[in-house]
């Protein structure tokens, strides 16, 4: 399984919540692999736990959040048997992470060029301020900041969503990280700011070969950016294949759904495929697949036991029991 | 489209915002929200809105509910001047014009059961004679909207985003109104349901022959809905017409570069850094003079730094303001 | 893994109910996806419909324990001053010349005051005084402070600005120079500590509920109202009032001890109770010098203010997370 140019990956991956009403499976069970300088799309809707799989790797969690099973390995090293100071040193130096909210993961009381030097002279020791400076300004330079030497002594309120998040970017890449998580990068920003966002992260990702964790609920996104997407659904990947793969061939259920009901920029007004139902309450899941109680190709297997991922011929994984020929064939 | 007969229009329609901003309620500026809107919503039709945040949509649609007055121009609903309406009338002429609003969570309060956010509009209008009939309506209005009645006397954080979205719009009919202004009804929330709450809107306008006016910064969501589409910027119109016709053949350019930027969920059509455009939205307290859009326009000459374009027909049914076109 | 699980279950796959399935096209959309979805509720706790407001506060009681012994204790704070003369063992103002300021002793369950009176049956007596200061001052003056800071904060303007600068010329002087400067003017007494309190504490109450109806006007669902065409006075009271609700609950459990203490001391500069009768406030006062002497019936009235701040600031908690029903569960 893991080819030497393997750069990251999760390995059944369990997180949960520890409520008063119950334990809730956020994460259960999630694998992925992250190649060298690749660009991966989690995708799934809110509550699907693709956040949540960001911030079990970051080790962000919230209590009652905790990681209870699998192995999370950065070049080999395993994030989860790290100590917290070793970890402090890991983020934002080898892993860094961007967030969807850019004014609320910078600090409104210090300028923007004081946070990004203050990040390159937290993980590397023998460089001088004046250096740390020059560096930020040419990060700014580079994610595409007008006027860097300027804006280097300017405060976070003082710029717009979309710089602010180029600055988010310049400050995740400064330090040459080997992975970087985007969590919605785009989502608050607008259409044309976000194809901006976006270009831009496919740029910094070929020059500098930094792998990219994309995580989004719009496949839109996906599309433009990944190079192979994992589909998520109540903690669980559903699908995963090569993007362009996925595309023309979606195979799960639901990532069929999924498709089909984004409205299409080229037809109109007609009934839109809707996946029925809501997202499942975790406390409280079905038995058998997490999908099937929304699902149109149920059958009774579905409501009965939990699929496994099942290869197919053209590179996608699914869980789903239609792609088992075991069970496809006893049904004839 | 020319026999269709006129619900809502818009003459000059201008809102202008003050920022008070020092502690002496001195004024800093004046936030240009909404300049010189000319627009006319024929009756049954759904009017798309689209723009990027701070283009003035929300403002737009808040103006023609009249639930913000204008600051010059005047609303026209159906031969009726809002702006000379008095508060009593313009009370009963609310009832046949409501709104779906964006952010499920704050537009239900969070003190009343669904029963009574539904059953508000009855009692204000006195449309029921009971309470009986009031509960028997309600019934119908949540069932036909998709939420079990047997769930009304629940309170709103009990239910998803999703169903709120739906509790909303049960709201809105409840007075049986002809026009309804959605304001991003669907983008709080997530794809599998955001189709079920188009579909939902898309019926009830066959079922009972509604105009919308939609609002939306998704600009695949307004291809899939509307009939004519409207593209805001800064506050200004760039371009009006059909839905098909723009899409096909964008002619102002803010319009074109607007719909390149959607990114499609088609990994084969991956743009290139040609399509983009550059550069960040002006700041409606101090926009450019003459065309708003002529700092991120590539085609800019000095007569659109000069001159602002008026918004003409340029083709029947097709309205852009740019002096290139 | 899993697999030889399924070969058993062979039987039951024979009836799978997958019927005309085809990997593309448009064949795939069930014809089902045309009628609009009806939305299935997650297994939610069921809420019981249409709660009263007495079966909230039942069953508000049921489940917090710590709210139900506050609602007991100040319960038997009120009974226990109305019912004061059935209670007392002594008569308050009856001096025991042999016992003064003491600890308990025989006789006199909590000691005695510097004068020899009985410390228990005098706090029977100035717990009527300082529940009701605490009480009826705090209600009055809260009911005039929500109505003023409702109307500045929603209608705003010129009333705003009048409302708004009657609060900050009374909340510039020190409450208690307002409180005497009433009583110089109305005469001494319990009615002028009624007044004064009343007329003084209602600007802090106005200036809270203001800033809190400005956010809340701002809220989509009183611009749905405004758009159904509800009037605005029932949008004040319908949609905002009732989500000041929590502001209001917490407000009241901080004023009432607040107006308990300022009696103290305006009786203590005496202005409030006029001796021989009493209140808590007061009873502290008088024997501050007896600390070390006395210490027990120095600190019992000082207690029974504490312990009943406490039970009014747990019953206020418990109230305000009943009453909202996003908190419930």
């Amino acid at each position: 399984m893991s080819s030497s140019d393997t750069i990251f990956q999760i390995k059944g991956l369990k997180t949960q919540f520890f409520t008063s009403k119950g334990i809730v499976p956020a994460v259960d069970g999630v694998d992925v692999t992250v190649k060298k300088g690749e660009a991966v799309g989690l995708v799934g809707e809110s509550g699907c736990g693709k956040s949540m799989t960001a911030m079990s790797v970051m080790q962000l969690l919230k209590y009652p959040g905790r990681v209870v099973e699998g192995e999370i390995l950065l070049d080999g090293e395993d994030l989860l048997k790290k100590t917290k100071r070793e970890m402090d040193d890991i983020r934002g130096n080898k892993v860094s992470m961007i967030f969807q909210e850019p004014m609320t993961s910078l600090n409104p009381v210090y300028t923007i060029g004081n946070q990004v030097s203050e990040a390159i002279l937290t993980h590397e020791k023998n460089v001088s301020k004046e250096e740390a400076k020059q560096r930020a300004i040419d990060i700014f330079r580079k994610v595409g900041i007008p006027e860097p030497e300027k804006r280097y002594s300017v405060f976070p309120h003082q710029l717009s969503g979309g710089l602010r998040q180029r600055v988010m970017i310049g400050m995740a890449m400064v330090c040459n990280p080997q992975l970087m998580i985007a969590d919605e990068p785009t989502t608050a920003l607008d259409v044309t700011i976000e194809a901006q966002i976006l270009y831009l992260m496919n740029q910094l990702q070929k020059e500098q070969g930094t792998a990219i964790v994309m995580i989004t609920h719009n496949l839109g996104v996906v599309a433009e950016s990944c190079d192979y997407v994992y589909v998520m659904y109540a903690g669980k990947i559903m699908e995963e294949a090569p993007v362009r793969e996925l595309f023309k061939h979606p195979m799960h259920p639901y990532t069929y759904g999924l498709m089909n009901s984004i409205p299409k920029m080229t037809e109109s007004k007609e009934h839109l495929y809707t996946i029925k139902g809501l997202v499942p309450n975790l406390l409280h899941l079905p038995q058998g697949c997490r999908f099937c109680p929304r699902c149109d190709k149920a059958m009774k297997i579905c409501t009965m036991y939990q699929p496994d991922l099942y290869e197919t011929e053209d590179g996608h994984k699914v869980r789903c029991f239609l792609y088992n020929k075991e069970v496809m064939n006893s049904g004839k | 489209m020319e026999n269709k007969k006129v619900l809502i229009e818009a003459k000059n329609l201008t809102k202008e915002f003050a920022t008070v901003s020092s502690s002496w309620g001195k004024s800093k500026g004046i936030v240009h929200a909404v300049t010189d809107v000319n627009l006319q919503v024929y009756e049954g039709e759904t009017l798309g809105v689209v723009g990027e945040s701070g283009c003035g949509k929300s403002t737009l649609g808040r103006l023609l509910l009249h639930l913000l007055k204008p600051t010059r121009g005047d609303v026209i609903f159906d031969g009726q001047n809002l702006n000379a309406q008095k508060e009593e009338d313009m009370r009963n002429l609310r009832k046949q014009m409501q709104m779906i609003f964006q952010d499920p969570y704050a537009s239900l309060n969070p003190r009343l059961k669904i029963r009574d956010v539904v059953a508000e509009p009855l009692v204000t209008h006195k449309m029921a004679a009971s309470k009986e009939e009031e509960t028997a309506i309600v019934e119908d209005l949540l069932r036909k909207c998709g939420i079990r009645p047997e769930f009304m006397y629940r309170y709103p954080h009990q239910f998803s985003g999703g169903q709120r979205q739906r509790v909303s719009i049960a709201r809105a009919l409840a007075l049986n109104p002809r026009l309804i202004v959605c304001d991003e009804p669907v983008s709080a929330l997530d794809v599998s349901i955001q189709s079920q709450i188009l579909n939902l809107l898309g019926d009830l306008q066959a079922e009972r022959n509604l105009t919308y006016i939609f609002i939306s910064h998704d600009l695949s969501v307004v291809r899939y809905l509307s009939d004519r589409v409207c593209v805001m910027f800064l506050g200004k119109i760039c371009e009006l017409g059909i839905t098909r016709e723009i899409y096909a053949s964008p002619m102002h350019p803010y319009t074109k570069f607007l719909l390149e930027a959607v990114p499609l969920p088609d990994p084969e059509k991956r743009k290139g850094a040609k399509d983009m455009l550059t550069g960040e939205i002006p700041s409606p307290v101090n926009p450019p003079s003459g065309c708003y859009f002529r700092t991120r326009c590539p085609l800019a000459t000095e007569r659109c730094a000069a001159e602002a374009p008026e918004l003409k027909e340029v083709e029947p049914n097709r309205f852009v303001a740019c002096h290139l076109v | 893994m899993g697999l030889n699980k399924m070969n058993r279950t062979a039987d039951i796959l024979a009836d799978k109910i997958v019927s005309g399935f085809s990997m593309e096209g448009t064949d795939w959309i069930p014809e089902g996806a045309t009628e609009p979805a009806v939305v299935e509720e997650t297994a939610e706790a069921e809420l019981a419909p249409d709660e009263t407001l007495k079966e909230q506060i039942f069953s508000m009681f049921r489940h917090n324990k710590l709210a139900l012994v506050s609602a007991i204790i100040i319960l038997l704070f009120i009974i226990a001053t109305i019912f004061a003369p059935f209670l007392a063992p002594h008569d308050p103002n009856v001096q025991d010349m042999y016992n003064r300021a003491s600890n308990p002793c025989e006789g006199h369950i909590l000691g005695t005051d510097s004068l020899g009176r009985d410390v228990f049956s005098r706090m029977l007596y100035g717990g009527r005084v300082s529940l009701l200061v605490g009480l009826l001052p705090t209600t009055i003056s809260m009911i005039l402070g929500t109505a003023l800071g409702l109307i500045a904060g929603y209608i705003g303007g010129k009333i705003d600005n009048i409302i708004m600068r009657i609060a900050d010329v009374l909340m510039a002087f020190p409450s208690l120079l307002l409180a005497m400067l009433v009583s110089y003017t109305l005469g001494k007494g319990m009615l002028t500590i009624f007044i004064a309190l009343s007329f003084v504490g209602w600007a802090g109450t106005a200036r809270m509920v203001r800033s809190e109806v400005l956010s809340l006007r701002e809220k989509e669902y009183v611009e749905a109202a405004t758009s159904i065409g509800v009037k605005r006075s029932t949008i004040m009271i319908r949609h905002i009032l009732p989500n000041c609700l929590s502001t209001l609950v917490v407000l009241f459990t901080m004023n009432v001890p607040g107006n308990i203490l300022t009696e103290s001391s305006l009786s203590f500069l005496g202005i409030g109770a006029q001796p021989p009768s009493t209140s808590w406030g007061l009873l502290v006062f008088e024997m501050k010098k007896f600390l070390t002497q006395a210490p027990i019936p120095t600190l019992a009235p000082g207690i029974a203010i504490l312990i009943l701040v406490v039970a009014f600031n747990f019953l206020g908690d418990a109230l305000r997370d009943q009453l909202d029903p996003s908190l419930k569960d």
